[in-house]
């Protein structure tokens, strides 16, 4: 019988909304949202946006309320995930964080500094489904666990802009996923 | 947190690695009960590929550098580059002792083994993938990740250590 406990050490605990847009489907993604919020990690808690997109010139903004937060995921996380994201000399931006809704309707996530304004939604999700890629899938060294949620339709509204790529529809396993999904339960693990 | 830098040599080293201060070197880990303590010495070594990822290897027990136990009669460079090409199939030479440290692990049956531990650059001079032991995953990492995700924190150390005096 397999022991109840994963035998491997916990890294962070918390949420890693996405959300990618494309106007070809997929083939070329045009803008890349990675939101965290982190619940508990060596560094502490908080939130951090992690953005690429046709809205920033294809420049990448980080936007946190723990910096610290920010660079340790960085350089744990993200440099295995998308190495542009961990990229050490861009500035974390001071911002506050809230959220609204649930996926049974529409979730939005808010991000504001003081010179930015940006509103990540997430609607029109299906079917929820537990990912489970422990440390060594995917040539991958940590592993990770967490509930997806995955929405057929997103948008990001950034200063009254809009990003006008749209999310695509992937399979994660046998499951149906998106390029834009609610990650919630999030807990990834190295081995101890 | 003092550093121990220096080339280490050979002479001192064939000594059993007891010819060294090992009280003077950062400890890491601690002993628990009164179980029976056991030295051994032990050398890893940094192999960084042309992205500047460092290599790690992942086995049962945990995320490690590259290397372990020296043998007897083995100096710590031969048994990094043994080690080197067992876990990882990576034929390399190996450069400068860059740290020392020691850290203390606790076995299941009580014994407190103390790990005194040599740090040492490498050059990759090519690859033997099939001189790889089972059970060893190698990774390639940025060594800010590495120094995260290693297993002993005195490997942890000897990282950031070792890469804090490279880009200084």
């Amino acid at each position: 019988m397999t022991p109840p406990v994963d035998p491997n050490a916990v890294l962070m605990t918390g949420e890693n909304s996405f959300i990618r847009l494309s106007h070809d489907g997929g083939k070329t993604p045009s803008d890349r949202f990675s939101h965290w919020r982190v619940l508990w990690c060596p560094s502490g808690a908080g939130h951090v946006l992690f953005a690429q997109s046709e809205l920033s010139s294809g420049q990448t903004r980080i936007f946190s309320d723990n910096a610290a937060v920010a660079r340790w995921l960085q350089r744990t996380i993200e440099t295995l995930l998308f190495p542009a994201f961990a990229d050490a000399n861009v500035p974390v931006i001071s911002a506050q964080f809230g959220r609204s809704g649930d996926p049974r309707s529409t979730a939005v996530e808010t991000i504001d500094s003081a010179a930015d304004r940006i509103r990540m939604t997430w609607y029109d999700c299906i079917e929820p489904f537990v990912l489970n890629a422990p440390p060594g899938f995917n040539n991958r060294p940590i592993g990770v666990f967490s509930t997806f949620f995955p929405a057929r339709s997103a948008q990001v509204e950034w200063n009254g802009r809009f990003a006008t790529g749209q999310p695509w529809a992937e399979m994660r396993g046998d499951r149906q996923g998106s390029s834009a999904c609610l990650a919630w339960s999030e807990t990834w693990v190295k081995p101890r | 947190m003092p550093g121990v830098v220096g080339n280490v040599g050979e002479a001192a080293l064939e000594a059993g690695s007891a010819a060294y201060d090992w009280h003077s070197v950062p400890h890491f880990g601690s002993r628990a009960g009164v179980g029976c303590l056991v030295v051994r010495p032990s050398a890893y070594g940094f192999a960084v590929d042309g992205e500047g990822r460092l290599a790690v290897v992942r086995d049962a027990e945990g995320m490690f550098l590259p290397g372990g136990g020296i043998e007897p009669g083995e100096t710590p460079e031969a048994a990094v580059a043994r080690e080197m090409l067992e876990e990882c199939g990576l034929v390399i030479e190996v450069a400068a002792c860059v740290a020392k440290a020691v850290q203390l692990v606790q076995a299941e049956d009580g014994t407190t083994i103390e790990k005194r531990s040599f740090f040492f650059e490498t050059r990759i001079d090519g690859s033997r993938p099939a001189a790889t032991l089972p059970g060893h995953q190698t990774f390639w990492i940025a060594p800010p990740s590495a120094a995260e995700l290693l297993s002993h924190e005195s490997q942890a150390w000897a990282v950031r250590d070792w890469t804090s005096r490279r880009s200084s």
